[in-house]
């Protein structure tokens, strides 16, 4: 059983608001679909092991370096030579024909769909002694989160 | 016969003997959409003006002998969360509605370097939640055969944009029967790749250790054309396959001495009567080819669709939790930007994520969650070894494994939607496949008739590991014994 608390506290986790109808909704559904799994916990997978990686890949790594010059081109349009990767002997063979950038280089064309930024910047609100102005959530967040009322 | 009608080998074939321009066919193509996709609702988006633009640069390519394949000025379409630099990517959802992509996709990147035109983006449940396109945030597509029928999802919208000749070809993502379901009730082509063999790089995340991109199209061969050219390592993708790709077009040929599994779970009830006789009929065809029909067992089936539903979730949830409302995307933030910054998560979440999304982030969090993670994530990972052993014993014995991919034609718009259980249960054949990483194509093999309408049914091969190559030997096969030419009346 799942109680309509625990699909609260859920949704709290999840950072979702949900009203009285999708609350009764939720519950059911939710609680449908654990039941489909809790048919299945008769069977005995105390020997087994757990697989996350189905092809049998492992700690796959690669060289973490810029490949391109983000200073170039602020809010430019992008410039198709500002790649530089394909004289690195990293370089993918899927960009090495090619003469058209296919990663992201160009700062103003990556931000472009921040909603509020400065400059270069990624406006975040503040996250200490923010004004309680929402106080249905901000009460519930409080008690998760003491920082978010600590100011 | 129509342009738009032509398949990418056909179309290829007249490209490179001059009867045909790009320009010609894109325009065949863009025509068509104009004239039926307000009725069947495939695309989000068209790309009118660049598909030209591409078009004549292939045309002028050809012309100065630098032709480059068989895809080189063939109009294909995207499913809705591949990104495609400088237009919009939505995932189907509101929360990214607006979103340009600063990027391509690498599957992208690839199918421009083959020289494809991109005619447009194609409709999708949000971030591939669904079975129907009925989740999609924007609109349902319709079946092309049955215009009061889904046609399927969530790459309902290529599967679709392919069955009424809006395109020539399309890609499309499977976390859980995504392609094939929805090529299965619109009477197409659709391969689910071997995980990790399609790079994932640019494609928006569903379920990462399920995801993969594959083809959608009208013809085997189209299949392997499409498949040559978007697989392989990527380096941006770590779970890329470091493998070479096969010439699966130049070597593909057809079997005789194959061994076919036939799951005894996957034919037992629960699948139509007459579903099962068009399956029956296509078998038939691999054993008058000389094929051993050998019936085996997969036992996992019957509980393949609950830990499906539990690992799923879980990784959404992961996946979801960037949609923050603050990097990109819907945000309250852009009308109130004095909120704190929990208010900006509540909000932006809540307002942009629709229902089926909501549902499955909620489910996820719960799974992971301390003091439920043993009872459920844990045990679902470990449920999924048994799922994959099934595979591997199975393939010890046959070369394919043969099945429905739905258990029944494409089912009415609404019929499904007031209860999720109903339609998650339309995966039970598709599921099993996804945790175990194998291939899986769904082929047309027949018709069965609803309310006066002739459908499709599409029947499942399944091979193991990286072995592409005999699934389309075996649909081949199939499909040119077969010889299905019907088209949807639009």
């Amino acid at each position: 059983m799942l109680s309509k608390d625990e699909v609260l506290a859920v949704a709290k986790l999840a950072r979702l608001d949900i009203n009285e109808d999708q609350l009764v909704k939720f519950q059911k559904q939710l609680e449908d679909v654990l039941k489909l799994f809790d048919e299945v916990k008769s069977i005995d997978v105390e020997n087994v092991k757990e697989t996350s990686q189905v092809t049998g890949l492992k700690s796959v790594t690669r060289e973490d370096t810029v490949k391109c010059d983000p200073s170039t081109g602020s809010g430019q349009a992008p410039s198709t030579d500002s790649t530089g990767s394909t004289n690195s002997p990293q370089a993918d063979s899927l960009q090495a024909s090619s003469g058209q950038a296919t990663r992201p280089c160009d700062i103003g064309e990556l931000l472009q769909n921040v909603p509020i930024k400065d400059g270069t910047n990624i406006v975040v609100p503040k996250v200490i002694g923010a004004k309680p102005d929402h106080t249905e959530i901000d009460s519930a967040s409080a008690k998760e989160d003491p920082e978010s009322s600590s100011g | 016969m129509e342009l738009f009608q032509l398949t990418i080998s056909e179309a290829s074939e007249k490209l490179a003997k001059g009867e045909l321009t790009s320009v010609d066919l894109t325009k065949s193509v863009l025509e068509r959409i104009k004239s039926v996709d307000d009725k069947v609702k495939s695309y989000i988006s068209v790309f009118e003006e660049g598909a030209l633009e591409e078009a004549k640069i292939s045309d002028e390519r050809r012309k100065s002998g630098k032709t480059i394949g068989e895809l080189d000025g063939i109009p294909i379409a995207l499913k809705d969360l591949i990104c495609v630099k400088g237009s919009e990517t939505t995932a189907g959802s509101n929360i990214l509605k607006g979103f340009i992509s600063p990027y391509d996709a690498t599957v992208t990147n690839k199918l421009k370097k083959a020289g494809v035109v991109i005619v447009g983006k194609t409709n999708q449940d949000a971030f591939a939640h669904g079975s129907s396109t009925e989740n999609s945030d924007f609109f349902t597509t319709k079946n092309p055969w049955d215009l009061e029928r889904i046609p399927g999802g969530s790459s309902g919208g290529s599967a679709a944009a392919v069955s009424a000749d809006e395109c020539i070809g399309a890609l499309g993502t499977d976390t859980g029967g995504s392609i094939r379901q929805p090529a299965s009730l619109c009477g197409v082509v659709g391969l689910k790749p071997t995980y990790g063999r399609v790079s994932r790089y640019g494609v928006i995340a569903m379920a990462s250790s399920l995801d993969v991109v594959g083809p959608i199209t009208k013809s085997v061969k189209d299949c392997a054309i499409i498949m040559e050219a978007i697989a392989g390592p990527d380096k941006l993708d770590s779970t890329t396959l470091n493998e070479p790709v096969p010439k699966y077009l130049s070597e593909m040929k057809k079997v005789s001495k194959l061994k076919v599994g036939i799951p005894k779970e996957y034919f037992a009830k629960g699948t139509d009567d007459d579903v099962l006789k068009e399956l029956n009929k296509a078998i038939d065809v691999l054993k008058k080819a000389g094929a051993e029909i050998i019936d085996i067992s997969l036992p996992s089936t019957d509980y393949a669709i609950s830990l499906y539903y539990i690992i799923q979730p879980a990784e959404v949830s992961s996946n979801l939790a960037r949609y923050d409302g603050i990097k990109y995307g819907f945000s309250t933030l852009r009308e109130s930007p004095n909120q704190p910054l929990d208010q900006v998560y509540f909000s932006s979440r809540s307002e942009g994520f629709g229902d089926e999304a909501k549902r499955r982030i909620m489910l996820g969090s719960y799974v992971l969650s301390a003091g439920y993670y043993d009872a459920y994530y844990r045990r679902a990972m470990k449920l999924r070894t048994l799922i994959k052993n099934d595979f591997d014993e199975a393939f010890k014995k046959v070369d394919v494994i043969l099945g429905p991919v739905s258990p029944t034609p494409a089912f009415k718009i609404g019929e499904k939607t007031d209860d999720p259980i109903q339609m998650y249960l339309s995966d039970i054949f598709t599921a099993p496949v996804n945790p175990a990483g194998v291939p899986a194509m769904s082929l047309p093999v027949g018709f069965v008739e609803r309310d006066g309408k002739e459908l499709p049914v599409g029947l499942q091969i399944i091979a193991p590991q990286l072995q592409e190559q005999v699934i389309f030997d075996t649909a081949f096969t199939i499909e040119q014994e077969l010889k299905l030419d019907q088209k949807p009346q639009l």
